[in-house]
């Protein structure tokens, strides 16, 4: 069964004058479970893909639809509810809060959701993404690698179905970037959340059930 | 949304002391100077209520009369003590004077003289008081003295009358009296005291005390309709309606400024909130993109300024009561010597409460509008960085800039309209004031609007340093915030550009007024010429009887002021002179002036009174009188200041058929032929008649005057302070966050060569930029906003003053606040000179 599904979207942004077509007419399915990794030069529309499927923007025509919910048709509260509840976002830039600790990153979601206790969740999850250690640390000690850990283990917090993650080993290391890689496939393969992962790296796309090529704003199975 | 609301806005103000620091004393400034106003009030009513008190004893209640010296006809105490309800009535002579140290030692001490009988026992118990001792008592007598005051006074120490000196050698003293009226009080009897302060037949108050089981309510009305309503029933701890002139001008300007302090706070902290929300716009944006809610993002945001508002107005509280000194400094000497009771700054938590909440209320509503922008931000927009500044476009205001000008220009509009023809019709005061707080809040904010626009054609300046353009144009492609820093860097300097004209405007104005009225004459006195009209301490019958035969005098021209009404906004001051010269005439507004219809019964107005009685040439005015409401044909209005503007000019014999002989405060000497003025001041000076005899011609009276209204202008200097802070305050948190904010730019100046020392230059430009612009546009502003007042203060005063622009204060202000900007910008300059490269070029 398709948890997230797009039918014919299309998406344009105004830069000045300019009008700029972002997707064009873009379909894409993906199952419970399932991993699809996006690929395509830089402009292509891959994040704004990403943006749309996670409820963050707007298509300018078509349907975005989460477990057969229109996600167009939802308020801006109730899509933020399904960020905190049911999608876990991973970026390429961390997009940790700087002032906040690790652990503060990491429960943030719970947070933003008003629970009052997330130290089991959160530590088990620091646990597993191996950050224990630095819970009490800021964004700014932290390497690159630790950071989109620690990113991880938020997009984690709240179990969510739907895993978006926008280049997440764009800012790493090959090293570094393969263990995170490692992370989300057993994200993918031990809880069954879907995995939507943009990416350049072609090393990490092979490791996906299915791989989409973005050019122009429209979408190819490669 | 609480925990959320502590981990993203309160934890974020923890790291960063500095922007809490500047945003707390954006707001602490505003707050202290609206909330000095209050302290200064509140002071005024607690210092009253607290004399009240202390006089009064038991007595809940005081009658007092229709003037304010002897205004109490003295068979009114039969009627009160006939009154259902009176326990006991104790009648008062109450007088303001002064006391000495010796006949000749220049300083005043102000004392309050008491004249009772041996109904005072019903009060402080008995005490063998024995009323034929009292009656039989000799004016040379020396009074009962509050221990205190007697150490103070010396052995030498003497007591002014209006018929001479007391002195106090020699006299009883008590403890007890120590604690009224800061101990300076002397206690005389009754007959005694009518005697020497000029009160035959009539007294100042009856304290009234209710029999048991008598409300006071009760009785205060009863003996309201008893004692007639010429006659007032207040209660003990009331403001004596006389000291209400002294707030009668201060509270109205000072308030209008005021609101303009808390204008520019409240643009500081929006301005505070705007650039915090925008660096953290990216923060923002990912808790939106976390799911985060509206109202968290909102909440945290209002509850952070609120916080900062709280704290700022709490330490505005406290800068209200340092502000509020020199203030009530400044009332204190007024109301001494008005109605004898000194005025301190009283210390209560009311103005940190109120602080805090006003401070908390003008932080939430500054930051609500920065609050909702962030709540509407495009997440997805932001963490694509689709959502950057577009830092090329420099938006010149134009438009905004000449619509304040306009909207100024037109305020200034409505202060002339507002003080036409004498402003004597109801509605031209408020409108007047409005018309002052607008052309106030227009030209600021046009000085600012233009300053823009004045940098963008500076800019375009050759022979500058990259440090100097780059200044410029930082400046200029901001115009939003330029316009905050221009708008606070000009408001110190128009200040004291308006202070500095207002005072040559009223030294020029009391030079012409006391020039052309006393010219030919000299006036004779034994205290100061200003605001002294109301103490005891007259020119004494034989003093004017030596003076009726001292060579080189043609005549002596008695004076006498009474200041009736005993409600606060009903007073009015009846005067007359005797043989008033032509030159008295003042420029009249309404019907005649004619001095020789002043001895047919016929009195002039001054504005106020016409404006609040409605009375115009041929009116009919109803004067309080001790035997009751009197009628008066008005001849006309003319521009008499005295009293606020609620002066009745009347003949001496009229003025003393209504209110009994009144002693003099002061008399006019006409020189016989051939003796000049200057002459015969020199020669009466001479003679030592009276140690205190003043004798000054036109000239040495109104440099006199003159200097005594300057030091009235304290507390607008400490305004003016006020108000460098702010701007001090102003600068340095701008400059400091737009350098946050800015970084990546600043960073890759430095990485394509710019020098550290030149980057700390470029701040250092911008802070001297604003402040000369500032300092340009204030001429224009500045001027603007000195005719707004000039044309309504008449109106709140009394007296019209010529307009006198004193131009060179624009730029000796100019240089110290541009050199308290500078100040404010060598932080932000330091920080921008070490930015870290690699960091800020890396930043998300």
């Amino acid at each position: 069964m398709s948890l997230l599904r797009l039918e014919g979207i299309r998406k344009g942004f105004r830069r000045g004058r300019e009008e700029v077509v972002a997707l064009d007419g873009v379909d894409l399915c993906l199952d419970a479970g399932g991993f699809t990794a996006l690929v395509g030069p830089s402009g292509s529309g891959k994040s704004t893909l990403l943006h749309l499927s996670g409820g963050l923007d707007k298509p300018d025509a078509g349907r975005i639809l989460l477990d057969d919910r229109d996600l167009s048709t939802l308020s801006a509260g109730d899509r933020a509810q399904l960020r905190r509840r049911r999608i876990g976002f991973v970026f390429q830039f961390f997009h940790l809060i700087p002032t906040l600790t690790v652990a503060e990153n990491v429960e943030l979601p719970l947070v933003l959701d008003g629970a009052r206790k997330t130290n089991g969740r959160v530590g088990e999850l620091l646990d597993r993404v191996g950050l224990a250690h630095r819970a009490d640390h800021l964004p700014g000690e932290l390497s690159g690698g630790e950071m989109q850990r620690a990113a991880i283990a938020r997009a984690l917090v709240a179990r969510p179905q739907l895993l978006l993650a926008d280049e997440p080993t764009g800012n790493l290391d090959s090293a570094t970037g393969g263990e995170i890689l490692d992370l989300l496939c057993q994200q993918v393969s031990e809880e069954g959340t879907a995995l939507l992962m943009v990416t350049h790296d072609v090393s990490a796309a092979r490791k996906a059930k299915q791989v989409l090529h973005l050019r122009d704003g429209r979408l190819a199975e490669k | 949304m609480t925990r959320a609301a502590r981990l993203l806005n309160l934890r974020r103000m923890r790291r960063q002391p500095l922007r809490v620091v500047l945003a707390v004393l954006a707001v602490g400034a505003g707050i202290s100077l609206a909330m000095a106003i209050f302290v200064v009030s509140a002071s005024m009513s607690s210092s009253f209520a607290k004399f009240g008190r202390s006089i009064a004893g038991p007595a809940p209640l005081r009658i007092v009369g229709a003037a304010s010296r002897g205004g109490l006809d003295q068979r009114v105490l039969d009627t009160v003590d006939r009154t259902p309800g009176v326990a006991a009535a104790v009648p008062v002579v109450q007088a303001v004077t002064y006391g000495h140290t010796s006949p000749t030692s220049k300083q005043d001490i102000g004392v309050l003289a008491l004249g009772v009988d041996c109904r005072i026992e019903a009060f402080v118990g008995r005490f063998g008081c024995d009323p034929q001792a009292l009656a039989s008592a000799s004016d040379s007598t020396a009074p009962l003295v509050a221990s205190s005051l007697a150490r103070r006074l010396g052995p030498q120490g003497e007591i002014r009358t209006d018929v001479g000196p007391v002195p106090i050698a020699g006299a009883p003293t008590q403890a007890r009296l120590d604690g009224i009226a800061g101990g300076r009080i002397a206690v005389f009897p009754l007959p005694v005291a009518q005697r020497l302060f000029a009160r035959p037949g009539a007294l100042d108050v009856i304290y009234v005390k209710p029999a048991p089981g008598v409300s006071v309510d009760v009785l205060r009305a009863r003996l309201t309709k008893a004692v007639g309503g010429w006659n007032g029933v207040l209660r003990s701890t009331d403001a004596p309606p006389a000291a209400s002139l002294a707030l009668g001008a201060f509270l109205p300007i000072f308030g209008m400024l005021s609101i303009f302090a808390i204008a520019i706070a409240a643009v500081l902290v929006y301005d505070t909130v705007s650039l915090s929300v925008e660096e953290r716009r990216h923060d923002l944006a990912v808790v939106g993109a976390l799911g985060g809610r509206s109202r968290t993002i909102i909440g945290g945001t209002m509850l952070e300024t609120g916080v900062l508002g709280l704290v700022g107005g709490i330490l505005g509280g406290a800068g209200a009561l340092f502000l509020a000194r020199p203030i009530t400094a400044s009332m204190s000497s007024f109301t001494t010597r008005f109605v004898g009771i000194p005025v301190t700054v009283q210390t209560t938590p009311t103005p940190f409460v109120l602080g805090a909440v006003l401070g908390t209320l003008i932080a939430a509503a500054a930051a609500w509008w920065p609050a909702r922008r962030a709540m509407r931000m495009d997440v997805a927009a932001e963490l694509s960085n689709r959502q950057m500044r577009d830092e090329t476009a420099a938006p010149v205001r134009l438009k905004r800039a000449i619509a304040f000008t306009v909207l100024a220009c037109g305020a200034l509009g409505v202060c002339w309209l507002a003080q036409r023809n004498g402003a004597l019709a109801p509605w031209q005061p408020i409108a007047g004031q409005l018309g002052v707080a607008l052309a106030s809040t227009c030209f600021i904010v046009a000085c600012g609007a233009w300053a823009p626009i004045v940098l963008r054609a500076a800019g375009r300046m050759r022979r500058q340093t990259a440090a100097t353009r780059l200044g410029l144009a930082n400046l200029v492609r901001d115009p939003g915030r330029t316009a905050t820093m221009a708008a606070a860097v000009g408001a110190p300097i128009a200040t004291a550009f308006i202070i500095v004209s207002f005072v040559a405007s009223i030294h020029d104005g009391v030079v012409h007024g006391i020039t052309r009225g006393y010219t030919g004459q000299v006036r004779v006195a034994t205290v100061d010429p200003n605001n002294t009209a109301n103490l005891d301490s007259m020119v004494s019958p034989q003093v004017i009887a030596r003076l009726r035969s001292f060579p080189g005098v043609a005549r002596v021209d008695r004076t006498a002021f009474v200041l009736t009404g005993h409600e606060t906004k009903k007073l009015v001051g009846v005067k007359a002179i005797e043989h008033p010269e032509p030159q008295w005439r003042l420029p009249v507004l309404n019907g005649t002036g004619d001095l020789g219809r002043l001895q047919q019964g016929e009195v002039m107005v001054g504005p106020g009174v016409a404006r609040r009685l409605h009375l115009r040439a041929g009116s009919t005015l109803q004067l309080d009188t001790p035997r009751g409401f009197a009628p008066v044909r008005v001849q006309g209005v003319w521009q008499d200041g005295d009293t606020n503007g609620q002066a009745v000019t009347t003949s001496m014999a009229q003025l003393e058929s209504l209110y009994g002989p009144q002693p003099s405060p002061e008399v006019l000497l006409k020189p016989a032929p051939g003796v000049s003025p200057a002459a015969l001041a020199a020669a009466v000076r001479r003679a030592g008649i009276d140690p205190r005899l003043q004798a000054q011609t036109a000239p040495e009276l109104a440099t006199r005057i003159s200097r005594s209204i300057n030091a009235q202008f304290a507390s607008f200097w400490a305004l003016q302070r006020g108000l460098l802070l702010v701007a001090f305050v102003a600068v340095l948190s701008t400059l400091l966050l737009v350098a946050v904010q800015r970084r990546r730019e600043l960073a890759l100046l430095a990485a394509v060569g710019m020098a550290p020392g030149e980057l700390g230059r470029m701040v250092v430009a911008e802070g001297v930029a604003i402040g000369v612009v500032g300092t340009v546009l204030v001429t224009g502003s500045g001027t603007g906003m000195y005719f707004a007042l000039n044309q309504v203060v008449p109106i709140l005063v009394g007296f019209k003053d010529p307009v006198r622009l004193v131009l060179p204060a624009i730029p000796l202000w100019g240089v110290v606040a541009t050199v308290v900007v500078v100040a404010a910008a060598l932080l932000p300059a330091w920080r921008t000179a070490h930015v870290e490269v690699v960091e800020n070029l890396q930043y998300e």
